[in-house]
């Protein structure tokens, strides 16, 4: 006998042994189908419920254990179920052979045998046989249960009638001695008829009609048996016999102190290979045996007449002590018998699944330790897995974890030893992971964060190596990734510089065919591989949460009253919204890492250096996303740094001062929501630079029209960009044009008088270094701008949430034609005046110069020239006063700023000064603004009072000539209108008649040639403010011929208060005509 | 003779372990590991009995299977382990020579936790002690 049955347990010697086995061809899953039905078969009440018998089935059992039945019988096999396939009748009588050979193997010790036939029909199956029973299939078999019941209650009548006929063998015939196979060839020649033979015959036998009684369910009976049998075969020092009577003697007292079994339920231990007797466990507790089993309750049915009745029973069942000394006992028989090393093993394991449910663990892991030792025979490597196997889950039974991690890694090693063929990596990789928590390691990094490191490193990683080879040999490099994963961040503080370089180079090979992931790797026993982050490797030391960038940050529109909380609760603030609020702060927020190809997904609550005393990140719904490109070129240059606002985005273009230009922005929605609502605003960053009009002006209106804008659609939108910086000539170094060369474009000249108006204070250095000069006016002039796009859409718009993005507009202003002097001169009508610019070209271009009612002036690169602009004088006053009304409040400064303002605009669109460059086909305005003052808007002011002189009825003013005939008196009228808000006047006015002689020389000399009819001079009353009031004469020209009336103040009647611009009178040109016929 | 002496914390990780460079060192990890099976199971069985005699050493806990090497274990009241190692094969060592080795390794123990720049829980790395265990190792030869 050199098979050990592991699985043995003490409740194992009241079981019948029951070889199912299949005969001819039947398909596993067949066999094991009617195999597992059989075994649900494995407790039979018989005598009315009297006695129970328990049956154990074995589908594959050694014949040479079998020949050990004698010594304990329940190792002998004493029924035989075969089941075959069978579908023709023809091929019965050879089945049945079959079923005949079979009985053969295990003849000598059958009591009874049945043959289940699947699959044949037919005359063959009408015939009523008890040891066959036919079924048409495997599906049709209902009667299994209770052919087992039958054949069961017929091993009962064979054993019982054995007990019976071996308990009442009194003295008086011969016992025949019972012995084990090694040991027939000792008593060869022994002296039967000696009393210590007897003794030894009779001992054996009582040993076996224990054997037997327990097995028939009688437990006292073989209790008594034991006793005696320990009594004679200790007189004769039958050692091994009196091992076995010992061992009876236990398993029969733990049957009776343990109803519920030391070794678990047996028909599903088999199978599901479940080592941990839980439940007979748990009904084990000091006193039980008193509860459990009433000694009372055998009736006397149960006891057989021929015991003695003077052993009490109380007395026969060994104390739960005892049962540990006699199974000591027992084994040290055992040990002297080299033969005997399966029955010793057995023995001690049997032990110590006593002494588990005894909880003495000590005492158990002494007798475990003393079965490691049992030498049996050189061991297959199956059998050593199988061993190392057994004793890691006794280990386990007893509570040495550790002991037991132990012997499942020297198995699980054993499974892929190298004197093996085929090495069975997987059922390593099963052992191995058995072996986890022995070691007291998870496989769950969560369990590493936090504390000081649990259990034992050096072994941990000794294992985890070995789960990260099990798991490649397996070809599963996933898993042998995530067990690299895991060692190197679990373990990363035991691991020496060189261990880290290697495990880090085999992760790097590994994870080139196969990258670490973050998705749990689930295991087919049902473990599942959590995902490995590497937080260790790098180390985060500090955390920061940073802003979104300014362009996607969302910002709450601002309302009274958020909306979200009014609907929700009719309080303004409510602690329970403010509770809700707190319980979205379990939101994970963390980084992302890609470290020797294995990804990972590092949370900043599991970063074991880091106290963050939590970073709270608030979500709000989804807004559109943005993304504007424009006409323009991007530009390098950033804004200047006071502007605040973080631009996403800058565009620059350069522009020549007074250009414009149209900047079209393609706003493309990238988000997933649509872009409901935009806004745009825009900031002129402060600048020294005095800027005339609208720089940036746009109509939103055509661009909404396009709105909602779905994903991935665009709209454009335009921006106009006007550049209007200051055109005088600030440092005024460029030369004045001399007054003396004056060349002057335009109109000629014809004024009565001249009023230059010098700008500049006169006497300043003319002539700076020429160095300078260049530099002065290719002066670049930077303006920059910030367009804010305000922008929401979707559920985000829902919950008032806006997104801002900026675009910065970087506009490098270049001069294009400078003012560098601006005077006046009165033209011939009082209501006009001739504006006289200096212009100057500081491009490298030609460049030409118009207004609205002059053709172009050309001026080459550099030059400079003068133009003059007829325009008509301004009444300012008559401007609504709207802008001033406003700002009441303002100081008064302000409104004459305003004012001027406002007047320059007038002046600058009346004139409508436009410059082109033809070489570049650029063009742009010029505009006056900057560079008129107060004396010269004087000049371009219509004076208050305004002079009307009316020739013969029509008003004479400019250029017209009025006509008269020679000797006709002529009417000649003067008209005053005071717009001012005085009261004026009275004014004597004198007519003077000239004659210019075209060269220099007025001929004032015309008494004889004009005749007043009445006064030369004029008298006119004071006017009040916004009155009117005219004087009357009459002129007679005596000759033909052209003459010109200037008309004077006397000196004395004019005020001198009064600016003398007040008194501009037109001077008045007639042309006397030939009297006609 | 020594072969391995271990300092277990209360947790069950080791806090010193030194074995006889010539062998492996693996093997005797395993070893001092399996054998707290019985370091706890004495502990538990002791109960608050152990508290009052102030009995620490545990004897013998079991040879081991491979080899002529039996594992003494110690604890302290606050529940440190010392496993010792010893090779039974040339000298049988009675129960008081191992008894005084470990008063000796709890001593030189007591003063590594002295040291205030010792932080609790952390592998001892005194010289002293190293030294002290040396000594051990070779001492009983």
């Amino acid at each position: 006998m050199s098979v050990p049955d592991y699985m043995q347990c003490a409740e194992d010697h009241q079981t019948l042994l029951v070889v199912v086995q299949p005969v001819g061809i039947v398909s596993e899953e067949n066999f094991f189908r009617i195999y597992k039905r059989i075994c649900s078969v494995s407790q039979i009440s018989v005598r009315d419920s009297q006695r129970v018998l328990y049956i154990r089935y074995r589908h594959h059992y050694p014949p040479e254990n079998n020949e050990w039945g004698d010594f304990q019988t329940h190792r002998k096999v004493v029924g035989l179920i075969t089941i075959t396939d069978c579908f023709s009748a023809k091929d019965w009588p050879q089945t049945f052979e079959k079923f005949h050979v079979q009985k053969e193997i295990y003849g000598s010790t059958l009591y009874d045998s049945r043959l289940f036939v699947f699959g044949l029909q037919g005359e063959i199956v009408e015939q009523p046989r008890t040891d066959v029973a036919f079924y048409p299939n495997y599906e049709d078999c209902q009667t299994v249960e209770k052919r087992i019941e039958d054949f069961i209650e017929s091993l009962f009548i064979v054993l019982e009638s054995k007990r019976l006929d071996r308990a009442t063998d009194k003295s008086g015939d011969k016992i025949p001695l019972l012995c084990v196979p090694f040991e027939k060839k000792d008593f060869v020649g022994l002296d039967t008829d000696s009393r210590h033979y007897k003794k030894r015959c009779q001992g054996r036998m009582r040993k076996h009609v224990g054997d037997l009684c327990l097995q028939a369910g009688m437990l006292q009976d073989s209790l008594v048996h034991y006793h005696m049998s320990v009594e004679l075969l200790r007189s004769v020092n039958d050692f091994l016999w009196l091992g076995a009577a010992l061992e009876g003697l236990c398993s029969a007292s733990v049957i009776y102190h343990y109803p519920g079994g030391t070794g678990g339920k047996s028909g599903a231990r088999r199978f599901q290979g479940s080592t941990l007797p839980a439940e007979a466990a748990n009904r084990h507790r000091p006193g039980a045996q008193e509860v459990l089993i009433d000694p009372g309750a055998l009736t006397t049915n149960g006891i057989n007449p021929d015991t003695s009745t003077e052993i009490g029973r109380a007395k026969n069942c060994l104390s739960p002590e005892d049962i540990i000394d006699k199974y000591k006992e027992a084994i040290s028989y055992y040990s002297k018998y080299k033969n005997a090393g399966v029955i010793e093993l057995e023995a001690c394991i049997k032990a110590v699944r006593v002494l588990a449910i005894q909880k003495r663990s000590m005492e158990a892991s002494e007798f475990l330790q003393n079965a490691v030792y049992i030498n049996l025979r050189q061991l297959s490597e199956e059998e050593k897995i199988q061993r190392y196997s057994i004793l890691s889950e006794l280990y386990e039974l007893i509570g040495f974890h550790r002991k037991s991690a132990f012997f499942k890694r020297v198995a699980a090693m054993q499974c892929v030893a190298p004197s093996i063929a085929e090495p069975g990596w997987r059922a390593c990789y099963k052992l191995l992971l058995e072996t986890l928590p022995g070691y007291s390691l998870s496989l769950d990094p969560k369990d590493f964060s936090r504390g000081t490191h649990r259990g034992w490193a050096a072994v941990q990683m000794r294992l985890l190596h070995e789960l990260v080879y099990a798991s490649r040999r397996m070809g599963n490099p996933a898993l042998s990734v995530r067990h690299l994963s895991f060692l190197l961040q679990t373990m990363l503080d035991f691991l020496s510089d060189q261990e880290k370089k290697d495990v880090a180079q085999s992760l790097e090979n590994y994870t080139s065919k196969c990258p670490g992931t973050m998705e749990p790797i689930a295991l087919p026993g049902g473990l599942t591989l959590p995902p490995v982050p590497f937080t260790k490797l790098p180390i985060v030391r500090h955390v920061k949460l940073l802003n979104l960038p300014a362009s996607l940050r969302p910002h709450k529109m601002k309302s009274l009253l958020g909306q979200n909380v009014s609907t929700k609760s009719p309080f303004i603030y409510s602690p329970i919204i403010a509770h809700n609020r707190g319980e979205e702060r379990n939101k994970k927020i963390g980084y992302h890492t890609t470290v020797f190809g294995v990804f990972s997904d590092c949370l900043l609550d599991n970063l074991p250096g880091i106290k963050t005393s939590g970073s709270t990140v608030e979500v709000i719904p989804a807004l559109p996303r943005l993304q504007i490109s424009t006409s323009l070129p991007r530009s390098a240059h950033s804004l200047q740094p006071s502007s605040g606002d973080e631009i996403s985005t800058n565009v620059s273009v350069q522009l020549y001062n007074g250009e414009s230009q149209q900047l079209i922005i393609k706003l493309e929605n990238i988000g997933m929501e649509p872009l409901e609502k935009l806004e745009v605003t825009s900031k002129v960053l402060t600048t020294k630079e005095k800027l005339y009009g609208d720089f940036l002006s746009w109509k939103l209106e055509e661009t909404l029209a396009q709105f909602p804008l779905q994903p991935g659609k665009v709209a454009t939108f335009t921006i106009n960009i006007k550049v209007k910086l200051d055109f005088s000539c600030q440092e005024n170094l460029l030369q004045d044009l001399s007054d003396d060369g004056i060349s002057v474009s335009g109109f000629p000249l014809s004024s009565p008088f001249r009023q230059v108006v010098r700008p500049r204070v006169e006497g300043k250095p003319v002539n700076p270094p020429e160095s300078n000069k260049a530099g002065d006016y290719s002066h670049v002039k930077t303006l920059e701008a910030v367009l804010n796009f305000k922008y929401s859409g979707g559920p985000g718009h829902t919950e008032g949430y806006y997104r801002n993005l900026s675009l910065g507009l970087h506009v490098e202003v270049e001069p294009s034609v400078f003012f560098t002097r601006v005077s006046t001169l009165p033209a011939t009508s009082t209501r006009q005046c001739h504006l006289l610019l200096d212009v100057f070209n500081s491009t490298e271009h030609e460049l030409t110069v118009s207004t609205r009612s002059s053709e172009a002036l050309i001026l080459h690169a550099g030059e400079c020239q003068r133009m003059a602009i007829q325009v008509d004088k301004f009444n300012f006053e008559s401007f609504p006063e709207s802008p001033g009304e406003k700002g009441q409040f303002a100081n008064p400064k302000q409104l004459e700023e305003e004012r001027r303002e406002a007047r320059g605009l007038e002046i600058h669109s009346k004139l409508g000064i436009c410059w082109r460059i033809p070489s570049l086909k650029r063009s742009g305005e010029a505009s006056v603004e900057g560079l008129l003052n107060q004396l010269v808007l004087e000049h371009l002011q219509l004076a208050p009072l305004q002079w009307d002189v009316l020739v013969d009825g029509q008003p004479c003013d400019r250029e017209a000539v009025a006509a008269c005939q020679v000797g006709d008196p002529v009417r000649l009228e003067v008209r005053l209108t005071n717009r001012s808000p005085r009261s004026v006047g009275p004014f004597a006015l004198t007519v003077v008649p000239f004659q210019d002689h075209q060269n220099g020389v007025h001929n004032y000399d015309l008494h004889d040639t004009v005749s007043f009819v009445g006064s030369s001079t004029f008298y006119l009353d004071a006017v009040q403010p916004s009155g009117q009031s005219a004087c009357l004469g009459a002129l007679l020209f005596l000759y033909t011929g052209d003459f010109f009336l200037h008309i004077r103040f006397h000196e004395d009647s004019t005020s001198k208060e009064l600016p003398p611009s007040w008194f501009c009178l037109p001077s008045v040109h007639v042309c006397a005509l030939e009297a006609q016929a | 003779m020594a072969v391995c002496i271990a300092v277990i914390a209360k947790e069950n990780y080791p806090l010193y372990i030194r074995s006889t460079p010539t062998e492996n060192e693996l093997k005797f990890h395993y070893m001092v590991h399996t054998s707290l099976d019985v370091v706890d199971e004495k502990i538990s069985a002791m109960g608050k009995a152990l508290v009052d005699q102030r009995e620490l050493y545990l004897g013998l806990l079991y040879p081991t299977e491979d080899y002529k090497l039996c594992r003494y274990g110690y604890v302290t009241n606050s529940k440190v382990k010392f496993v010792m190692v010893v090779d039974s094969s040339n000298t049988a060592l009675r129960d008081n020579e191992i008894r005084s080795m470990f008063r000796k390794l709890h001593n030189s123990y007591t003063d590594v936790m002295c040291n205030p720049f010792y932080n609790p829980g952390d592998r001892i790395q005194s010289r002293a002690f190293d030294n002290m265990v040396t000594s051990m190792m070779i001492q009983v030869c």
